[in-house]
């Protein structure tokens, strides 16, 4: 149009046409026009996010208000919640156009679907002015961000782990003969300079005239070892179907029903690194638990035998071990596991089938599938001949009927 | 006053943005009328023909609108001359060139193709359309001295001295030796043997010879007949021959004299070699006296002969050529023929001396002179186009060059500026052609750089897919790789260790197995086709199924 006008202008000053020439002065005229009558941007934009921290699969309802703060009209205006690709719109749309007069203010609702574990952030939000008739543009950025974490999913297994062959002995808090931090009294000893000031027997002090503080009853819980395999080798398979998105799952329900009972749990991921969660017990403990693996992502090929190397000073005599991985690539996994077994740890493997899951995404021989079937089962095999429990986990099967499976 | 209130009305985020707003527009402006002051203050104006101070035109201009004679003033350039549809009725003038102007591309046509820098006065562009003006029949009358219109002159093959004339005797006793006298007896005798060109001019020509001016004559080739009862009205554009009606011939009685005593002002003079040349139509019509000397030197005496040797410059001695005449055609025979009259002073037609009444700081002190008789003269030649007649045509006008003055006007200089780029840009087709080259190539940086948004959408983009490694598909389709994984397979079944089941003799193996097919497999090294290889892994799988023993053999 500017073009025009200009053209139109030399054009009529050329042949002396006054009628072209204002034409073409009310083509760039009605272009200074548009340039004037722009949006204003003193916007109010506020977003609502009633949570968090969610479940892997579980809605998140965002809301935003935007308010006009200035005393003109916003013109065409464009509002777009900068959502992650992770996440689905199930219900909603994340974007707006309205055109606010002064004070006024609008909602823009939507609903978030994660299918995905992991810790994303919503925003910022992204604003977009027109002028009257649409030919300026104006973009400006709100750096307003909420940040959401995702856990895995956490399944339901008291059932399976009933109805399972794997060890039921841990029976939550028992109370232990031996001083340590406790409810109940134990006996009484001499005041030392490190204990607390609360822990002082004022009746003893009084009785004998010696400084006396109470000893309590240690209580004692079953420490619950949970390795966990984020090796590269575990990202075989789809988005949502692969070793470290079933063991994620599998290690959160796990956790969480072992911390139900009152169970101490500790966590451990190793791939490009070992990481350890001491053993806890409490909400507290599993709320760290679903952090850690919502953060945990595939990558390294750190062997098993290093780790169980590693955790042998910390791991409590006879503590049962859930170990969860694939077996795939990893020449240690049978000492390692014939070490645990041999220190009377009771160890659990739960294993999905790599090959299975690298048949959802891959074009496997048939003959090269049955062999590769083979060896993994060869492998199984000699791990439960080492004395420990393997669940060989398909795909298509449920975390509590895997358990079910289990075979020793 | 509420002082405090006012603080606090100043001190909002509002106002403070429109104070902001408002000093950052201030300082813009302060800058941009630092870099305009000199387009922006009124100059001091002379040689206006719309000016009234004593070295102004205004007496000439307005005695040719009482004449009827259309007048208007060219404020941008030049150029504009080229659209003059009757260029034959028009006249051109141009007294004094006070400045330069701006020097823009030229597109020549010519060997350099494209000429970046100008000559001072006038633009290339501009000389060629004065050019075209003249030879399309207009009338150019030049008055300059020092001033930027040497290109000018250049063009029709004359040139300035660009020195100061003096005169020993003929200047004026009472207005002083600035006032130089330029005298001429016979200004129709352009050549000393053609005679006296008495019909190039309407206001003196008689072709019948009897007594009465054509434009007058109800029959100028009869020389019985002459003219009726005629007034000053009649006599038109030549009006200021006319003396009146002789009371014994009823005739009108005419001044017939072809001399001019024309007084100057500080004047210059043209270079003695090229003023005067009849092959290429250039007449020289009035000369200085003998007298009369140019201050080659600029050190206002006369220094006769040259003192080369001292590094001295002398001065040159008269007659100078002061008025010169160039025509189209030659002898400036034809009414429509262009014709250009150079005369080397500005102020010839200045108020004070065109008008010896006019009130001003000479008045009462100039003395009787030709100026106004000569520019009429020469006003009629242009504009009388017809025999019987004396009115100007149709579409006579007078066009003073007034963009090369300076503006009384505050904006005035800005305003002819910006009028001299829209010309430019709109006359030379080659700024033409820029123009709408960089206009293109601004539009379509423009358009490439301001793509329009696209629209927002959220996508959701969770496929991504874990690959194993595919080369070892292959591997695991040899016989030896099958053939490890049955050995493994036996191993584990029967709950062996690697030593153990080393050190075990054939036979104990083939007992094992217990299926000659497999234990055939084992021991013998040879190809396998794929659909022997397909069977054998079937085996093995019912094998290790059934605990060790095949139930289903092939």
């Amino acid at each position: 149009m500017l073009a025009g006008g200009v053209s139109l202008i030399l054009v009529g000053m050329m042949i002396s046409n006054f009628q072209m020439m204002i034409i073409g002065l009310t083509f760039i005229a009605f272009i200074s026009i548009n340039g004037w009558i722009v949006g204003q941007s003193e916007l109010e934009i506020t977003r609502f996010v009633p949570h968090s921290n969610v479940y892997k699969g579980d809605l998140i309802e965002v809301s935003l208000t935007i308010t006009n703060k200035s005393y003109r009209r916003t013109q065409l205006l464009e509002v777009f919640d900068n959502v992650p690709h992770e996440m689905k719109i199930r219900r909603g749309i994340n974007q707006i156009r309205i055109n606010l007069g002064p004070g006024q203010s609008t909602k823009l609702d939507y609903m978030l679907r994660c299918p995905l574990r992991g810790h994303f952030s919503v925003g910022p939000i992204s604003v977009r002015h027109r002028n009257a008739f649409g030919l300026f543009v104006n973009e400006s950025k709100i750096e307003d961000m909420c940040d959401i974490t995702v856990f895995p999913q956490v399944r339901d297994v008291e059932d399976a782990m009933l109805r399972a062959d794997v060890p039921k002995m841990y029976t939550g808090a028992t109370t232990l003969r031996t001083p340590g931090p406790g409810m109940e009294f134990y006996s009484l000893r001499e005041y030392l300079s490190t204990d607390p000031i609360r822990s002082i027997n004022w009746k003893a002090f009084a009785r004998t005239g010696e400084m006396m503080v109470n000893q309590k009853t240690r209580d004692a819980v079953t420490d619950v070892f949970v390795i966990l395999d984020t090796r590269e080798v575990s990202r075989i398979g789809t988005v949502l179907k692969n070793p470290l998105e079933m063991g994620a799952s599998a290690a959160a329900s796990l956790a969480s029903h072992f911390l139900k009972r009152k169970d101490s749990v500790a966590m451990v991921t190793y791939g490009s690194r070992m990481d350890f969660l001491p053993p806890d017990t409490g909400d507290k403990q599993q709320y760290k638990v679903l952090s850690r693996l919502a953060s945990v992502s595939p990558s390294g090929s750190m062997p098993l035998q290093a780790v169980t190397n590693a955790l042998s000073p910390r791991i409590s005599r006879g503590s049962p071990v859930f170990i969860i991985s694939s077996l795939e690539g990893d020449g240690t996994t049978l000492p390692a596991i014939r070490n645990l077994s041999g220190n009377g740890h009771e160890v659990i493997i739960l294993s999905p089938s790599s090959v299975d899951l690298e048949r959802l995404v891959s074009r496997i021989p048939r003959m090269a599938y049955e062999v590769l079937k083979l060896e993994r089962q060869n492998r199984l095999t000699a791990v439960s001949g080492y004395g420990a429990k393997v669940v060989d986990w398909m795909p298509d099967v449920e975390l509590s009927q895997a358990l079910v499976q289990s075979r020793g | 006053m509420d002082w405090r209130k006012i603080g606090v009305f100043l001190n909002t985020r509002r106002n403070k943005r429109i104070a902001l707003q408002a000093s950052f527009w201030a300082v813009l402006l302060l800058l941009i009328l630092s870099i305009a002051i000199t387009y922006v203050v009124p100059g001091q104006t002379q040689q206006s023909a719309y000016g009234d101070e004593w070295n102004d035109l205004g007496s000439f201009r307005e005695e040719l609108n009482n004449k009827g004679v259309e007048t208007t003033a060219l404020v941008s350039s030049p150029l504009l001359l080229s659209d003059i549809d009757h260029p034959e009725q028009t006249i051109f003038v141009i007294s004094g060139v006070e400045r330069d102007t701006i020097s823009l591309p030229r597109f020549t046509g010519e060997d350099d193709l494209i000429q970046f820098s100008e000559g001072d006065g006038y633009t290339s562009s501009e000389i060629v359309a004065i050019r075209e003006f003249v030879s399309r029949g207009g009338t150019l009358i030049l008055m300059d001295d020092f001033g930027y219109s040497s290109n000018l002159a250049s063009e029709f093959g004359l040139q300035f001295t660009n020195h100061r004339l003096y005169a020993d005797y003929s200047y004026d006793n009472d207005l002083g030796s600035d006032f130089v006298w330029v005298n001429t007896t016979s200004a129709f005798n352009f050549t000393s043997s053609q005679g006296t060109q008495t019909t190039v001019n309407p206001c003196i020509r008689d072709v019948d010879g009897d007594g009465v001016v054509d434009v007058l004559d109800e029959d100028p080739s009869d020389p019985e007949i002459g003219a009726p009862f005629v007034t000053i009205q009649d006599s038109g554009l030549c009006a200021h021959r006319f003396r009146g009606t002789d009371p014994a011939t009823n005739q009108p009685r005419w001044d017939w004299s072809q001399d001019y005593s024309i007084l100057t002002n500080t004047p210059s003079a043209f270079e003695k070699t090229t003023s005067y040349n009849p092959a290429e139509r250039r007449y020289v019509i009035s000369k200085t006296t003998q007298d009369s000397w140019i201050d080659n030197n600029g050190d206002g005496n006369y220094s006769v002969g040259s003192f080369a040797a001292f590094g001295l410059v002398g001065d040159e001695q008269g007659p100078f050529p002061v008025y010169v005449r160039y025509c189209e055609a030659i002898l400036c025979r034809g009414s429509e023929t262009g014709r250009v009259h150079f005369i080397s002073d500005g102020s010839v037609l200045i108020n004070s001396l065109y008008d010896p009444e006019f009130d001003s700081i000479y008045s009462g002190m100039v003395p009787e002179n030709d100026n106004r008789k000569w520019i009429l003269d020469v006003v009629a030649e242009a504009l009388i186009l017809n025999d019987n007649g004396t009115s100007p045509g149709e579409h006579a006008l007078v066009i003073f060059d007034e963009s090369r003055h300076q503006q009384p006007t505050i904006f005035g200089d800005t305003y002819n500026l910006v009028y001299y780029l829209l010309i430019y840009f709109t006359n030379d087709w080659m700024a033409m052609l820029i123009l709408f080259l960089f206009l293109f190539i601004l539009l379509e940086a423009v358009l490439i750089r301001k793509e329009d948004p696209e629209d927002w959408r959220h996508v959701f983009r969770v496929v991504y897919y874990g690959f194993g490694d595919a080369e070892r598909y292959k591997y695991y389709q040899r016989p030896e790789k099958i053939r490890q994984v049955l050995l493994t397979r036996v191993r584990n079944l029967n709950a062996l260790t690697m030593e153990e089941f080393e050190a075990m003799p054939a036979s104990e193996l083939q007992g094992m197995i217990r299926d000659p097919v497999l234990v055939r497999f084992l021991f013998e090294e040879r190809n396998y086709r794929p659909d022997e290889l397909v069977g054998i892994v079937r085996r093995i799988k019912q094998w290790g199924e059934s605990g060790g023993v095949t139930k289903v053999v092939d």
